[in-house]
């Protein structure tokens, strides 16, 4: 690994030097969460100080899709509990006796062969509050980066493949998630271990709600099934689950995203990022707008 | 992002006088590095040289930038940098490193001083401080004195040359450089392959 860091210093954009990193995690760490995890916080320093280095993100995107692919795993596991299953694989598609994808039988057939899925498991609740808090985070850097350095294209396209990631993540969760919503979404709050390092991570609203944009004017006032604590926005007095402390908090929307755009724009003084913003603009509504 | 050098000059009528210079050489090879320092001073003087007092502007050479600034006192600063580094960053650093520099060494001393006359020793520590430059600086992002605007971009080195004048006669006339240098710069010319260094 410090070979791999040594070569991607000496020589910009090096392909070989990350995709030898990729191998070696592949090969030598396979599903390990722990390594994804710290390479990924470890790394941020690194692409924090070689923004133009497209391999350098291109190794977090891969860091995020593979600690995704885990946290999902582990999700749909927890409510699928066949004796049979063990624990599979992370890389194997194909041979799975169950029909199709473990995680597309988990709710039809769970229901029918076992008992309801109960108050969801501790494992199940962080795995489940992690994976939009990751995104959330992701994005966070992308922000921070792009409003520290205009004008670097690599950015750009990094904060488009990780809304891309995250917006399938989300369609395909919320597919799967159907049933079980309302019982485990509220237990969400609950679990303060994996999210008391971060006060203002992914909104207890759940998640990545784009209705509750209370910029937009919709805060949501009233009840809702996914929502603790019955309010739409911050109750003030609960500031030490709700501490808010750069404005939007919420994981990542098409609307706020539409924000950020205009924002950067708003305030941006090099052509180039200019140019960036619009581009960007266009293919969240081309491609993800749809 | 990286800064390579960093020198204060002072802008005489006919040439350029270095009063200062402070180099992080660490990612060129062991053999590259005296040249590549000859050839940063080579260039932050002519770039002082062909800039007009009260301006500031940055000068791109291949995977360099070069960001200075001349002030009306004639005193100048050059810093050479990557082109992630941001060149708002740079222009605060050369302001800073300016103003601290006509405060402690006297203005008679600049026009006749040279690197070993001169008493001035924060190059180093500046250029060391700025290799992040958010730890460096707040960035902060309204910047109300400096107009970006006014800052002159040149693409290549050539754009600061008279008409008619070749560099490969300002590299052979240079005091700055050695020969191996000009030796180097000649051959990778006649190769026409991208000098590293220039």
């Amino acid at each position: 690994m410090k070979v791999c860091t040594d070569a991607a210093s000496r020589y910009p954009s090096n392909y070989n030097a990350w995709s030898h990193r990729i191998w070696v995690l592949q090969n030598m760490a396979q599903g390990n969460l722990k390594v994804l995890h710290d390479e990924l916080s470890s790394m941020r320093e690194w692409v924090s100080m070689h923004v133009s280095d497209h391999s350098g993100f291109h190794y977090r995107q891969f860091l995020l899709k593979a600690l995704v692919r885990e946290l999902s795993q582990s999700m749909h596991h927890h409510h699928a509990p066949w004796p049979s299953l063990g624990s599979s694989s992370p890389r194997s598609p194909s041979p799975d006796p169950q029909p199709g994808h473990p995680p597309h039988q988990a709710n039809g057939e769970a229901t029918a062969a076992a008992p309801c899925p109960s108050p969801a498991t501790p494992e199940d609740q962080s795995s489940v509050a992690a994976v939009p808090q990751l995104f959330h985070q992701e994005m966070e850097l992308c922000t921070d980066l792009i409003q520290s350095f205009p004008g670097h294209e690599t950015l750009w396209c990094h904060r488009r493949h990780i809304f891309y990631l995250w917006h399938h993540w989300r369609r395909d969760h919320d597919h799967h998630e159907g049933q079980g919503r309302g019982s485990e979404f509220p237990q969400l709050n609950h679990t303060d271990d994996g999210l008391s390092r971060h006060p203002h991570t992914a909104s207890p609203r759940g998640v990545g709600l784009d209705r509750v944009e209370s910029r937009n004017g919709q805060a949501q006032e009233g009840q809702n099934a996914m929502e603790v604590d019955g309010v739409g926005v911050p109750d003030p007095r609960d500031t030490k689950r709700l501490k808010r402390g750069p404005p939007d908090p919420c994981p990542p929307a098409l609307p706020s995203e539409h924000g950020f755009v205009a924002s950067v724009l708003d305030g941006c003084r090099s052509p180039e990022q200019g140019c960036f913003a619009l581009a960007y603009r266009k293919w969240l509504d081309s491609v993800i707008g749809q | 992002m990286k800064l390579f050098s960093l020198s204060v000059l002072y802008k005489g009528t006919t040439k350029s006088n270095l009063l200062k210079a402070a180099y992080d050489l660490s990612s060129f090879s062991f053999f590259q590095k005296s040249s590549v320092q000859e050839f940063m001073t080579f260039t932050s003087d002519l770039i002082v040289q062909r800039s007009s007092i009260g301006s500031r502007a940055s000068v791109k050479e291949q995977e360099y930038l070069c960001h200075v600034y001349v002030r009306n006192d004639s005193l100048g600063a050059v810093v050479i940098a990557d082109g992630e580094y941001p060149s708002r960053v740079c222009f605060t650093l050369l302001d800073k490193v300016l103003e601290e520099f006509s405060r402690q060494v006297s203005s008679i001393d600049w026009p006749s001083g040279s690197p070993d006359t001169v008493h001035y020793t924060a190059l180093d520590s500046y250029l060391a401080k700025y290799q992040n430059p958010r730890e460096a600086d707040a960035m902060s992002k309204v910047q109300a004195e400096l107009d970006e605007t006014k800052i002159i971009l040149h693409n290549t080195m050539e754009s600061l040359l008279e008409r008619g004048e070749k560099l490969d006669d300002l590299v052979q006339k240079s005091e700055h450089l050695g020969n191996q240098s000009k030796a180097f710069y000649k051959t990778a010319r006649k190769q026409n392959s991208c000098c590293e260094v220039m």
